[in-house]
């Protein structure tokens, strides 16, 4: 089977021996107090959200229909999908519009971070204390200078 | 890093590979259908396929190589070694030799399609290298001697391979190059209107300066103080020269403008027109894959059929093309199943014992007409009649007044069926609903003409294309909304006392008819109207039935660049797409059916005498869990082939998921997955109430009795292992455990 994917089968490979791999790059933007990153290969663009055009009858994790320059794009709810607390006053968001995926599609944060660097022997096990749905959309967790960030795996947290 | 980056090549190889698949499928059609090897004079046709057959495998071969597709081009590899030797030995492949080669033409045809969803993963061969071998009669020959297995195995040996990254896959579209010539000849033209602009804004600019000095001389006349020396009459005939000079400029200016604005017009025209032919496709690539389909059908149903086609250069919208594939097998399907009779039958009742089908596609104005026609039995309205009587769908008096017409109408009905007890597979009407959803969803119309003995006919018309829509803008809840104009019947504006009426009863009366109308606000569960609010109801008109729905405003009528609903608002069906306004504004468009629906479903709303909705017999249902693709597909195209329904979870996780959704008949699992294997899947099943009496098949390559006594062990009902996993073996256990496709009356079907 693939272990790429497998955060606890790079502790099995013997990496003593080798150069440090690569870091990976990630996004990291703010929930709330809660901190995520997205894979910066992944990341298409950041564009303040003007207007949200909400969908009655969609999905649970669907926020609405955002205008991004011409283009439809479909607003994800990262809030609901992560089970993170809800806020209040979402006064200016930001959309992160996404690659990779079939169809246009973004998710809807609170503001963004900035870009970090994180080795793969540096992350960690996602908290104990993470709702079951927030741990199974992560592939682990960094710490990162503005605090413990999840790192998302879109594919996992996106189901098309 | 590799030498060069594949990937990029992928969709390029895609394209290629399903052009030269397609031709390899008719070529073997035609080979199948050349009459024997015995006759000399028909020889050349035979080695016309052949060759034809070898040149497609041979070529795709190559390209595969190129690419690092071992699987494709060894699959490809036993195809060319076995018309080589077909092009000695006539007899070499015999029915179920075609069987094995079609067989593999569908593995690659699957492989590609994964190829063109990103996933390079390479598939397993084990069964089919087998068949193809076993027809080259060296069944034990591969394992050694082939070096592409044999690279293979070495690769498992060694170091793994770095993951190739997942491509990112650009949708492509092929557009015939005079397409795109007149999108280039009307480039050009808009520079000339851009430069024309210019010209304008320059000359624009001029008349103003001329102008404001002429404005500037009065001014300084005017102030100027009387004196002899000044000839007032004469400045007076200066200003109004210049006047005159500059009321000719601006008349010209303005000829010219409206020129420009007259050429912009045509040039605006002609390029939306040229942009929407861009997404249209022949229809051909729709049509070209039935004569193979039927030749499978033909063939498991023991009948002889000839499939003609006509029309196939048709162009309609690809969206269209893509989403009709579906309804036209379902008719075909039926009509090979139902429509047409036994050669026995039809050698008795002296008819052609081949039975003919006519598939063809034809233009009308803005509409494409597409009939599927048949020679078989035809539909019996004696027996229409009856089943609408025992199914309680009118009395036996009332049926008899119906036109041929109406009655006909009755297939398209949820779980109608001429059979007396729906417990076969696609008794003529299971499906039909589905049928007509997806063509009306499409803005079609089907319709079904039938003559008892001499055949049926069923013709869907459908729009050229769905890039652009008319609508109406409707608000609610403070929201704009559009819908479709087709659909609209008029538009009524209430006053006070209709409106309390209204919210009475729901019920509008038009023309002596009583027509169900529910506010738009209450179906999408948005905040009501303000008080006061001048509300009006548009009547809406659909083949189902007439409906209306209340809003708080009905705003203009627009042309919109309609745009489908993707990702996760795929499924939901209240709209069938968005499209942007001019403010940038987004607007969703309303799904008329489901609008429909909801609105003669309301509970409080006595619906006028039409047939009532029963709950539709459905398919029964089958999920396979299965973390490779390619073993999923391949499930699934087997069990949808059959007439199941299907879908893939993708490991025990998303398999919980998929179930808690919607209710499902089986359960097929992969013992191996991540996230939760097959063991655990079917041990929570077991523990679950919901679960419990759902059947469960693991299907796995582990050839131990542990592991088959672990699978009993957690519950499961039968154990099938992938490599004696063929076709028939998987159908036999799922018909052993759920019975037909169609379930029989509902749950509990299996002993």
């Amino acid at each position: 089977m693939d272990a790429s994917h497998d955060p606890h089968a790079s502790d099995v490979s013997d990496a003593e021996a080798q150069p440090r791999p690569d870091p990976t790059a990630y996004l990291g933007f703010f929930l709330g107090e809660e901190l995520y990153g997205v894979p910066l290969d992944q990341l298409r663009e950041v564009a303040r959200m003007s207007h949200l055009r909400r969908v009655p009858g969609a999905p649970p994790g669907v926020a609405g229909l955002v205008n991004l320059r011409g283009e439809i794009l479909c607003a994800l709810d990262a809030r609901t999908m992560l089970a993170s607390a809800p806020q209040s006053d979402l006064d200016t968001p930001f959309v992160v519009a996404l690659r990779g995926f079939a169809d246009p599609i973004g998710l809807v944060v609170d503001s963004i971070a900035d870009i970090y660097a994180v080795f793969p022997d540096d992350i960690g096990q996602p908290p104990v204390t993470w709702p079951a749905e927030r741990a199974v959309c992560c592939i682990g967790t960094a710490e990162v200078p503005a605090g413990l960030m999840g790192l998302l795996d879109l594919t996992r947290l996106i189901k098309v | 890093m590799t030498p060069f980056d594949a990937s990029a090549f992928v969709s390029k190889f895609v394209e290629e590979a399903r052009d030269r698949l397609t031709a390899l499928s008719a070529a073997l059609l035609r080979l199948e259908q050349a009459p024997g090897s015995t006759q000399s004079a028909v020889k050349p046709a035979r080695l016309e396929a052949i060759d034809a057959i070898m040149r497609q495998a041979h070529s795709l071969k190559g390209s595969a190589l190129m690419l690092g597709f071992t699987d494709i081009s060894q699959v490809c590899h036993l195809l060319e070694d076995l018309f080589v030797a077909a092009r000695r030995d006539p007899g070499l492949i015999d029915v179920d030799g075609f069987d094995a080669v079609f067989r593999a033409v569908d593995v690659l045809s699957v492989r590609v399609e994964q190829l063109s969803r990103g996933q390079l993963e390479p598939m397993e061969l084990g069964e089919l290298g087998r068949q193809l071998n076993a027809l080259l009669g060296r069944p034990e020959e591969i394992t050694g001697s082939d070096p592409l297995q044999a690279m293979s195995k070495n690769v498992i040996g060694s170091d793994p391979l770095p993951k190739p990254k997942r491509p990112e896959i650009r949708q492509t579209l092929r557009v015939p190059i005079e397409k795109l010539e007149r999108l280039t000849n009307l480039a050009p033209e808009l520079v000339v209107q851009s430069l024309k602009a210019f010209e304008r804004h320059t000359e624009l600019r001029r008349v103003e300066r001329s102008l404001s000095r002429l404005r500037d001389r009065v001014r300084e006349a005017r102030l100027a103080p009387d004196s002899p020396s000044v000839d007032r009459g004469a400045q007076l005939t200066d200003y109004a020269d210049a006047l005159d000079l500059l009321t000719r400029r601006v008349r010209d200016f303005l000829v010219d403008f409206s020129d420009d604005r007259v050429r912009l017009n045509l040039i605006t025209e002609e390029l939306r027109q040229n942009v929407i032919e861009l997404t249209m496709l022949p229809v051909a690539s729709v049509f070209d894959a039935f004569p193979r389909a039927i030749r499978d059908l033909a063939r498991s149903f023991e009948k002889d059929v000839e499939l003609t086609i006509r029309g196939r250069d048709t162009e309609l919208d690809k969206k269209i093309i893509e989403q009709i594939a579906e309804p036209l097998i379902h008719l075909i399907r039926n009509a090979v199943d139902h429509g047409l009779e036994s050669t026995a039958e039809r050698k008795r009742l002296k008819k052609n014992p081949v039975g003919q089908m006519v598939l063809s596609a034809e233009q009308q104005g803005n509409r494409v007409l597409m009939t599927l026609r048949d020679d078989g039995c035809g539909i019996d309205p004696a027996k229409l009649r009856d089943a609408a009587v025992r199914l309680k769908l009118a009395t036996r008096a009332d049926i008899g007044r119906w036109s041929p017409e109406r009655l006909f109408e009755l297939i398209f009905q949820p779980g109608f069926s001429t059979r007396a007890e729906t417990t076969d597979v696609s008794g003529r009407g299971v499906g039909m609903d589905v049928v007509r959803s997806v063509v009306e969803r499409l803005g079609g119309a089907v319709r079904v003409q039938s003559e008892l003995g001499r055949g049926t006919t069923f013709t869907l018309n459908l729009p050229l294309s769905l890039a652009l829509l008319r609508v109406v803008l409707v608000e609610a809840g403070e929201d704009l909304f559009a819908f479709p104009t087709a659909a609209v019947r008029r538009i009524v504006h209430l006053g006070a006392d209709e409106r309390a009426q209204l919210q009475e009863d729901q019920i509008l009366s038009v023309d002596g008819e009583s027509i169900p109308v529910a506010p738009l606000s209450l179906l999408l569960r948005l905040p009501g109207p303000l008080p006061g609010a001048r509300q009006s109801v548009l009547l809406a008109e659909t083949t189902e039935g007439r409906f209306g729905i209340l809003v708080d405003a009905v705003h203009e009528e627009q042309e919109l660049v309609f745009k489908e609903l993707k990702g996760p608002l795929r499924n939901q069906r209240t709209f069938t797409g968005a499209a942007l306004l001019g403010n940038g504004d987004i607007v969703p468009i309303l799904d008329v059916i489901t609008l429909f629906d909801m609105t003669s479903h309301a509970p409080s709303i006595q619906s006028s005498p039409t047939i009532p909705r029963r709950t539709p017999i459905r398919a029964c249902r089958v999920l396979v869990v299965d973390d490779s693709l390619v073993a999923g597909e391949l499930q699934k195209n087997i069990l949808l082939a059959a007439g199941y329904e299907s879908e893939i979870a993708q490991d025990g996780v998303d398999a919980l998921e998929v179930m808690a959704q919607k209710a499902w008949d089986l359960v097929i699992a992969d013992i191996d997955m991540p996230r939760m294997d097959g063991f655990e899947l079917t041990l929570r099943l077991r523990a679950d109430e919901r679960y419990r009496e759902i059947p469960v098949i693991i299907v796995t390559s582990r050839d131990n009795m542990d592991d088959r006594r672990r699978g009993f062990d957690v519950g499961a009902d039968a154990y099938v292992l992938k490599r004696e996993f063929d076709q028939t073996q998987l159908l036999d256990t799922v018909r052993r455990l759920v019975g037909r496709s169609v379930p029989l009356g509902g749950r509990g079907t299996y002993a």
